[in-house]
């Protein structure tokens, strides 16, 4: 029994109801107490690195529905590990940039802000499928309050259009889920008498011609979250409208948990339907990849342009999920955590241009080479984003590329090409906001203020880290993957 | 004599005595908070019995067992239904104080329809069946009106008599023809005629569609839907919230067990129908309830939906759903009364000379949050529980729902689930957020010690239990399991 697991999840939920308490002394306590809460997640997952060993190295689990057989039970691997340690890492770039953007009720934002990263983190860890329903459910109201709440209204639609949107999809999507795990609840009790939720129990659940159906039940309601292409429509609103901190939340986290399912649950329990439904999931990816880098390039928002990148990016997470091997799964890790960390940094710029020049729109902008800091900062983000060498997108997405050309070549390549439309998008982006008529908006482009300075300077370092040095994220989640690996191509 | 009085019916020889001492008591002298603690002493005492008789304390005969069944699924229901009362009981007296007039007759009905709700959970028989329902919605009209002087409740009431008689008349030809078939009238021996005979008796069949349509009306499913908005919206608030809890609870419990024991659901005709009513009630409740910004009709059109949801658990697994229908039931049954309650505070500060109306309209509480937050999280915590999101009990009572829907593999049930469940995460979240937004000049605001009154205190108590039951929803589990029927 170890409580670092308790503690990962409990520190962002007291944290956060301490910050709604605080807010009643004075507005700016609760600042100071979110960013302790989420620094001290962030310390509290570092001391599980040092402890990593091969498999599930922590595990906490006490009963907790015991009529229905689920436990509240938690347990982590490299897997879970990195992405912990990426939910709390963006957690404190969240709380750090919304530092000069939020005024009104700070408190509650930051009640929201950290419940949402703490039913994420209860994601990531939860072994039991009725605990990852429950956080997976959870995580929604905040996030929907965050956008509702603090987001902004633009000229066609309202935040609360795009808050509703973004809890109806989700909504359906996860109760679509539940069937799944319902029926595969269902048919473990019928075939063993035990009424189980707990993972390992399930993987040895013999489906039969169950497996496809149940298998598509987890996948749609893993798709709309991702998003993969028809489900995806509620990410650039939610974006669009989102204030920067749920913004970095969407983008680096929650769609994060999505990729997570697909490889914790759905190619471990269905590895047979997994390997018939690949052809289909990588032709929607890819269809996605290229869908995704077109509607970025004719963007105008300089946020739903950030949205459709992640749509693209999305379809190179599905690429490499489906190819399934060690190359692809390794490559993913690192493109996940790259991607987390890029498009964070390009939303936080977002956010910082629109609180100097209240607008988001890329033909207002233009001529921002006079700040000496932004531009370079702004150009090192979009070259991250596009992939190129020494970040760690570029490893990432090399590694996907070479892992899945053996098994899906005509896919690989078209994925490849889709480096050519991200190199449009990218520099569209640069050109449009940082070259052109430099007396248009230099007024009004204050400084880069050192708070704004640390918050870019670490994810900085955090993307050159992961493209200099990413052994030190292959290496922990290297058991996880070669598991997934052995599970989904062993049945072949 | 002593098998009448410990007969399982003793907590409904409680609520006669009340209801007669009430009467003396109000015979003798008015006094609004007599009345209404004499009311809720005696909803007290009848839930003692029923506690002290099933756990064994208090001796139990088998008096009253032909036309009533006294087992776990009664006990539970029974609980409900006392609890609900009680609980609009307590919302009458803040709420009530504010009406010129005369209020303590009032709490007769409330008795007399609750001694009904009770019977109705219990009921096995055609006989007992009517009695019940009668005894339950004829006190409810004069609730319904009591207000008169607002014009909406009259009409209410008098709308609600119509149409209730209505169906209580299709009812009662329904029943006529059922035994004019098969001779009998309790409904295990309905079940076992239905049972054994091969080809569809004309006779039977039209009984059985008859009797359906007085259930479908009861439940407010659609095509019999249409009152109920109106009669949530003319109804005064805690009647409303009777309406919403202990009658729903009451009507559910024999709606199930009638629905189970008789097997009317093996014609295939009545199965039919039935699963074509649940399909349209859970999208279309859903869809009315999301055009509407009068809180008590939106309540009321989701209801329509929320019973299509417990109906469905009937449809998949058949008898093996009482427990879940219990569950779900009780949960819907505490979330609303704690919804109705909020509005209920919310209205009850005003005076009626000044207020027509009461706080019903959303725009109502624009900003409550931001000098009630404590009665916002109140409200919050029920309309979560009603959209069934975690952390609430009602996000558990739909999983049990989903979960017996999947184990009959009713497929069609559980999309229309899923479509009424989007559905209303838009307007229970649309409800929710306009409290969260910027203040307003409200017209209405609870009284600054309405925690300390016996309605906020009831309001707090169900959203301490919709939560606790939501973080550890072991207990309402355990629950499914006590109430069997049979």
């Amino acid at each position: 029994m170890n409580y670092l697991l308790p503690a990962l999840i409990f520190v962002p939920f007291l944290a956060g109801f301490l910050c709604l308490v605080a807010d009643r002394v004075r507005p700016t306590y609760p600042r100071y107490i979110a960013l302790l809460g989420m620094v001290v997640t962030f310390v509290l997952t570092l001391i599980c690195v040092p402890l990593a060993k091969d498999g599930f190295f922590l595990d906490f689990s006490v009963p907790w529905i015991s009529p229905l057989g689920a436990n509240f039970h938690l347990a982590m691997d490299g897997l879970s590990l990195l992405m912990v340690a990426l939910t709390a890492f963006l957690g404190v770039i969240a709380v750090g940039c919304s530092w000069g953007e939020i005024h009104h009720r700070v408190g509650f934002f930051h009640l929201n802000l950290l419940w949402s990263l703490g039913g994420v983190i209860g994601v990531f860890l939860a072994l039991d499928l009725f605990l990852f329903f429950f956080f997976w459910e959870m995580m929604l109201i905040p996030i929907y309050f965050l956008i509702a709440l603090w987001g902004h209204n633009s000229p066609k639609k309202t935040k609360g259009y795009a808050a509703t949107k973004f809890f109806m999809y989700t909504q359906a999507g996860g109760l679509v889920m539940l069937i799944g795990i319902l029926a595969l609840y269902i048919i473990h009790y019928s075939q063993t008498g035990v009424l189980s939720f707990e993972y390992h129990d399930l993987l040895s659940a013999h489906l039969g011609a169950w497996e496809y159906p149940i298998m598509l039940l987890f996948f749609i309601g893993f798709a709309v979250k991702l998003p993969i292409m028809p489900f995806h429509s509620w990410l650039p609103d939610a974006h669009a409208q989102a204030p920067t901190a749920g913004s970095v939340d969407l983008a680096g986290i929650l769609i994060k948990t999505a990729a997570y399912g697909l490889l914790r649950f759905v190619l471990p329990l269905f590895p047979n339907a997994s390997h018939d439904f690949a052809p289909i999931a990588i032709t929607l990816g890819i269809v996605g990849l290229i869908y995704g880098a077109f509607a970025a390039f004719s963007q105008t928002d300089i946020k739903r342009l950030l949205a459709y990148t992640s749509i693209s990016h999305m379809g190179f997470v599905v690429l490499a999920i489906y190819a399934g091997n060690i190359l692809t799964l390794q490559g993913l890790m690192v493109q996940m955590l790259a991607h987390g960390l890029s498009s964070a940094a390009l939303f936080v710029m977002a956010g910082q241009i629109y609180e100097r020049l209240h607008t988001r729109d890329l033909y207002l902008m233009g001529g921002m080479w006079c700040s000496t800091r932004f531009a370079p900062l702004l150009m090192f983000f979009c070259a991250a984003l596009l992939g190129l060498p020494a970040t760690g997108n570029f490893i990432g997405e090399i590694l996907i590329v070479m892992g899945a050309f053996g098994q899906h070549p005509i896919a690989t390549i078209i994925a490849t090409a889709s480096f050519v439309a991200a190199g449009l998008y990218a520099l569209i982006l640069i050109h449009r906001a940082l070259f052109g008529d430099t007396t248009k908006v230099c007024a009004k482009m204050r400084e880069l203020n050192g708070r704004e300075m640390a918050l870019l300077a670490v994810l900085v370092v955090g993307l050159l880290w992961l493209g200099l040095y990413p052994n030190t994220v292959l290496q922990l989640s290297d058991y996880a993957m070669h598991s997934i690996e052995l599970a989904y191509g062993g049945n072949v | 004599m002593n098998a009448v009085i410990f007969s399982p019916l003793l907590p409904v020889w409680v609520l006669g005595i009340g209801a007669l001492v009430l009467m003396l008591a109000i015979a003798l002298g008015r006094n609004h908070k007599k009345s209404a603690f004499i009311a809720m002493g005696t909803l007290n005492i009848a839930l003692i019995t029923l506690l002290l008789q099933n756990t064994g304390v208090l001796p139990r005969s088998d008096f009253g067992v032909g036309l009533f069944s006294f087992d776990g699924f009664f006990v539970l229901n029974a609980g409900v239904v006392l609890l609900c009362a009680l609980g609009a009981s307590t919302l009458s007296l803040c709420y009530f104080a504010r009406l010129h007039g005369q209020k303590d007759e009032l709490y007769l009905l409330l008795l007399l329809a609750t001694m009904g709700a009770v019977l109705m959970a219990g009921a096995t028989h055609l006989a007992s069946f009517f009695m019940a329902l009668e005894l339950l919605s004829v006190p409810m009209y004069g609730m319904v009106a009591y207000e008169y002087i607002r014009q909406k409740s009259l009409e209410a009431g008098i709308k609600y008599l119509v149409l209730s008689a209505a169906a209580s008349a299709t009812l009662l030809m329904g029943m006529a023809w059922i035994f004019a078939q098969f001779g009998v009238l309790d409904f295990a021996s309905i079940g076992t005629q239905i049972g054994t005979t091969q080809d569809l008796p004309i006779l039977a069949m039209a009984g059985g569609a008859m009797i359906l349509m007085a259930i479908g009306f009861k439940l407010s499913l659609v095509p019999f839907h249409t009152w109920t908005a109106d009669v949530y919206q003319g109804a005064p608030l805690p009647i409303a919230a009777f309406l919403g809890s202990a009658s729903k609870v009451a009507m559910m419990a024999l709606a199930t067990r009638a629905l189970v024991v008789m097997g009317l659901p093996a014609f295939d005709g009545i199965y039919d129908a039935l699963f074509a009513m649940v399909l349209v009630s859970a999208i279309l409740g859903n869809l009315l309830a999301l055009f509407s910004d009068n809180l008590k009709r939106m309540l009321g059109y989701a209801s329509i939906a929320q019973m299509a949801y417990a109906i469905m658990a009937v449809l998949a697994i058949g008898r093996m759903a009482d427990g879940v229908v219990s569950a779900y039931m009780a949960i819907y049954a505490l979330s609303s009364l704690g919804a109705f309650g909020v509005m209920a505070l919310m209205s009850s500060a005003a005076d009626q000379s000044t207020h027509a109306r009461e706080a019903v309209c959303l725009s109502d509480y624009q900003g409550l949050f931001w000098h009630r937050p404590v009665l916002t999280v109140v409200m919050t915590v029920m309309l979560l529980s009603m959209a069934g999101i975690p952390l609430t009990a009602g996000f558990i009572s739909k999983i049990l729902v989903a979960y017996a829907s999947v184990q009959g593999k009713a497929w069609w049930l559980l999309g229309a689930l899923i479509i009424g469940s989007v559905l209303g995460v838009v307007y229970y979240l649309r409800t929710m957020l306009i409290m969260f937004k910027r203040p307003v000049c409200a017209p209405f605001d609870a009284p600054n010690d309405w925690a300390r009154r016996l309605g906020g205190m009831m309001v707090l108590l169900c959203a301490l239990i919709v939560l606790v039951l939501g973080v550890f929803p072991s207990g309402l589990v355990y629950f499914t399991g006590l109430a069997h029927i049979g």
